[in-house]
């Protein structure tokens, strides 16, 4: 029985409603738009470990901030740090006082000194006892770099040599209140370090922190006009991504709605399709992202963006009515006898191509298959529901040229002629060349676009803080926290052998093990312990009596204890970041600082195959290779899914024809790849997934031209469909975001290959017919 | 990683104080050799400790700071290298990662060799008092790290580039006082 009117209306506003609904309960309030890059990768086939490890070591990189406000006059780039600070503490960011954090570590170590000597300074001690003791004394007090103060509570410079030991953020950057300092040239720098309230890539934080720079900004130039402000950070970049992502979608949509409107208001003369179209792209898209929200939480910003494509493709199945209604010939109500199976097929072969996606394991395919699976049986329910309910009156315009012009491009293209044999082996031969120059490309940094700005300014500052960022880090895994910091004095041991400007960065740094510290304690046990000797080495440099009595007596005052775990990490909370969760074992993290260029990945791989228990991560290089072995997969799958649909098209048409069928998109998909080595285009996952929407779109077209013959509406159909998805896909190859272009350019060449090469699909007309 | 941020403060006061140290011996003249006689005042030490011995500063061989009485040590800084020969024979480099102090103390000891006082304006407030024959230059430490160590450090030149004293009054209560005499005199 059919439905009524009001029934069809009821029917599809229920469902609408319902998945907005539920998509409302399902939203993730605090990031409803996700921005992180990463978010799109899949969770790690990797232990929990590693996993906790590069969430960690992302977190602690991604959720600071770096101001760098220098100047030539001292007191007023000071002056102009401080206005900042304050301008970005008011905006809510949290500065780090380094200064505080370092008196209450200093506190740590001044009451454990006894328990700080490094291996080097106890075999010394341990070989020249109270001589090389006597010794370190009086050259510490003949020194130009040591002070007469410092001979109270630390004679012979031991906690100074072991402070100024300690890995700093910055090569010859110094504590100065909350910041850190230095002179470069003729220049002062102050470093000002802030930590994000939430995640560097939500659109609350990341806001925050830009709004928050910009007042730092200000308050920096209007104390001092001449200083140079710079400011670096993840948080920066998520929101420069967001605000040229949103205005690319916003002229995207604009751009892509205004030339499908221009092209449909010129074939059809009529208002009615332009509400109906934009009802139905209103409705597809709205539906597309409720679905994404429903499955996933939030929506990434590259499927939003990759979505606004759908315009292209969920309108295709209006223009098949609309052709049909206006151009047809028949009653109205006799418009879905006509066009129904072309519909229901390329729907279904759609949906079947994207469903593949499912299964590359790719959050990012994951969530571009549900928006267009989603978004396309929308649109096809716009058609089959609310069309024939909305255009029920004889449409009154006449066909003209463009409405005859498809047909007859279809009609030339099946005429016998030798044409339709050596044009595409042409067209082939000169792809050929290009294959081989196709390359591969899974690097993640290739698929994010960077303002070239901020890029520069982050540059500038690692470039005067003298660093360059490590390839990774290491993981020290052990039964405990002593066995993992030995393990990590060890690496760091044989690290320093590799290179010795290496300036190794880990928690032992901070905190010596037990068993070093133990050492430490027993050797001064045996020098302080001999007080005749003792003197005796002191007179032996001339050096008076009572300050060997000072070094004895500190000794006995002293508890003579281990520095603990608890107590560093009470005075540098900050440490803790070092430990990572490791069931019953304890793992650290640990790296490098500082100019790490002369040590490549494969030295440092090597260094960590030297102590047992220690792996050195590689993030990027993990997910280059998630990246490469999804790519393949879902390479593999579209040739699964393709052959999957073959069999359905063999099932329906017989194999001689399905044959015929798949023949132009497949050819359109050698010329794409053809082209793209020509342009020295690197084939990317998200070209993989252009390629999949080609293969797709092309066999739709063939779909449709198969089950509409050489009807001028399914003609007209299918080159109002490959038209407006140029537009929409073509402007997708102008994006800035690099993942974007790449499959914009791709879809760009492969849909028009497709449309070009669809007659090849239609069998040879005969003479007679032509 | 994050590179921690206190662990720059880690570079500790006894770091700036080296940096005043190295900043005080540096405000020397462009070619410089004397004989000194240094007397280290230790807080609770009631006979303060004498030593004598030679400087020489040029830019070429960089800076030779030597002791040679009650015993032999020698301080030697060149480029952003340094090392120091001990009392008891032995050797011991200053590794640049260790002694991040290094590149300023050389950046402004250089300054001062060429006679730019206004490269110590970036690290000290200078006060300039004309004395009978020669001035003193009187230094009060202006970052924070710096001033928690330094009390003051006053320099006296007979004429600009002859330096005559050197004292350096720190936060401890220690001092150091350095005089300066031509090395022919010295007689150690």
């Amino acid at each position: 029985m059919p439905l009524s009117t009001a029934a069809r209306w009821a029917i599809w506003l229920a469902i609408l409603a319902a998945v907005c609904i539920l998509a409302w309960i399902r939203l993730d309030a605090r990031q409803p738009v996700n921005t992180d890059i990463l978010a799109l990768l899949p969770k790690a086939q990797q232990s929990p470990l590693i996993e906790a490890a590069n969430s960690r070591s992302r977190e602690l990189y991604a959720d600071q901030l770096l101001i760098l406000v220098s100047g030539a006059d001292t007191p007023v780039t000071r002056d102009a740090a401080l206005a900042a600070g304050k301008a970005a503490s008011a905006a809510g960011l949290h500065m780090e006082d380094t200064g505080k954090t370092f008196n209450r570590l200093l506190r740590a170590y001044q009451k454990h000194h006894f328990a700080l000597l490094d291996a080097a300074q106890i075999n010394r001690l341990r070989q020249g006892g109270e001589t090389a003791f006597a010794s370190d004394v009086a050259a510490s007090l003949a020194s130009p770099a040591d002070f007469a103060g410092t001979m109270r509570n630390d004679p012979g410079g031991y906690l100074g040599r072991y402070i100024r030991s300690l890995p700093g953020a910055g090569a010859g950057f110094l504590p100065d209140g909350p910041f850190l300092t230095a002179m470069r040239g003729t220049q002062r720098y102050y470093l000002l370090r802030f930590r994000l309230t939430g995640s560097a890539f939500s659109q609350g934080t990341s806001t925050q922190a830009a709004n928050a720079v910009q007042a730092a900004r200000i308050a920096a130039d209007n104390t001092c006009s001449s200083c140079v402000f710079l400011a670096t950070g993840t948080a920066l970049y998520a929101n420069a991504s967001r605000i040229e992502a949103q205005r690319e979608i916003q002229w995207l949509t604009l751009v892509s709605t205004l030339l499908i409107m221009g092209i449909i208001a010129y074939v059809f003369r009529s208002l009615a399709p332009h509400i109906l179209a934009a009802l139905q792209l209103l409705a597809s898209v709205a539906v597309a992202s409720a679905a994404v929200i429903i499955c996933f939480g939030s929506i990434h910003i590259l499927t939003l963006v990759a979505g606004t494509t759908l315009l292209g493709i969920a309108i295709d199945y209006a223009f098949l009515y609309f052709a049909e209604y206006w151009f047809g010939g028949d009653t109205p109500k006799n418009v879905m006898r006509h066009m129904g199976s072309g519909l229901y097929l390329g729907l279904l072969t759609g949906i079947l191509g994207f469903a593949f996606m499912l299964f590359t394991g790719f959050p990012a395919l994951d969530q571009i298959a549900v928006f267009s699976i989603a978004g396309m049986l929308e649109a096809g329910l716009v058609v089959v529901l609310i069309y024939p309910v909305t255009l029920t009156n004889t449409p009154k315009v006449a066909p003209h040229a463009l409405v005859y012009w498809p047909q007859r491009f279809i009609h030339m293209a099946c005429r016998p002629s030798r044409w339709r044999f050596w044009l595409p082996l042409v067209l082939l031969l000169l792809a050929m060349p290009g294959w081989l120059r196709l390359r591969a490309s899974d690097d993640v940094r290739g698929l994010q676009h960077l303002p070239p700005q901020l890029a520069q300014t982050e540059r500038s500052i690692h470039e005067i803080l003298g660093e360059s960022q490590p390839s990774g880090f290491y993981l020290v895994t052990a039964g405990n926290l002593e066995g993992a910091l030995i393990k990590e004095e060890q690496l760091f041991s044989n690290m320093r052998s590799a290179d010795p400007g290496a300036i190794p960065l880990g928690l032992s740094r901070f905190l010596p093990s037990m068993s070093l510290q133990r050492s430490s304690l027993a050797v001064w046990n045996t020098i302080l312990g001999n007080s005749p000797a003792l003197y005796a080495a002191f007179l032996h440099y001339g050096l008076p009596q009572q300050l060997a009595t000072l070094a004895v007596n500190d000794w006995h005052r002293n508890p003579r204890l281990p520095l603990t775990a608890n107590s560093v990490f009470a005075a540098a909370p900050e440490l803790r970041d070092f430990v990572i969760p490791a069931g019953g074992n304890t793992a650290l993290m640990a790296t490098v600082a500082g100019d790490t260029s002369s040590l490549t990945p494969a030295i440092l791989q090597k260094i960590s195959g030297s102590v047992a228990g220690v792996s050195y991560i590689q993030p990027l290089q993990q997910i280059a290779s998630i990246f490469r072995s999804i790519r393949l997969r879902a390479t593999w799958l579209v040739v699964l899914g393709y052959l999957l649909i073959s069999m359905l098209l063999i099932l329906r048409y017989g194999r001689r024809e399905a044959i015929r069928m798949l023949y132009a998109p497949l050819f359109a998909l050698a010329v794409t790849l053809g082209t793209l080595g020509w342009l020295h285009v690197p084939v990317t996952i998200f070209v993989v997934v252009a390629l999949i929407l080609i293969l797709g779109l092309g066999r739709d077209y063939a779909v449709f031209l198969r089950e509409g013959g050489m009807r001028r509406t399914t003609a007209l159909a299918v080159t109002l469909s490959a038209l407006t998805t140029l537009c929409s896909f073509g402007l997708l190859s102008l994006s800035h975001i690099p993942a974007l272009h790449a499959f914009g350019l791709t879809a760009l060449i492969g849909i028009l290959a497709s449309y070009l090469s669809s007659p090849l699909s239609l069998p040879v007309l005969s003479e007679a017919s032509t | 990683m994050k590179p921690l941020g206190f662990a720059a403060g880690a570079l500790l006061a006894c770091t700036a104080l080296s940096v005043a140290a190295g900043t005080a011996m540096t405000a020397l003249p462009g070619k410089f050799n004397s004989a000194f006689m240094q007397t280290r005042s230790i807080p609770g030490f009631k006979t303060p400790l004498v030593s004598y011995g030679i400087v020489h500063v040029d830019g070429v061989h960089g800076f030779r700071w030597q002791v040679n009485s009650p015993y032999h040590y020698v301080f030697l800084m060149q480029g952003d290298k340094a090392e120091e020969l001990q009392p008891d024979g032995s050797v011991r480099e200053l590794k640049a990662e260790n002694t991040p102090w290094l590149e300023a103390v050389q950046h402004i000891f250089m300054a001062a060799v060429a006679g730019d006082l206004s490269e110590l304006q970036n690290y000290f407030h200078l006060e300039i008092t004309r004395l009978a024959s020669g001035q003193q230059i009187s230094m009060t430490p202006r970052t924070s790290a710096m001033a928690a160590a330094i009390e003051s450090i006053q320099l006296i030149e007979t004429t600009p580039g002859q330096p005559k004293q050197l004292l350096i009054r720190e936060k401890s209560g220690g001092r150091i006082d350095i005089r300066f005499h031509p090395e022919k005199r010295s007689g150690t």
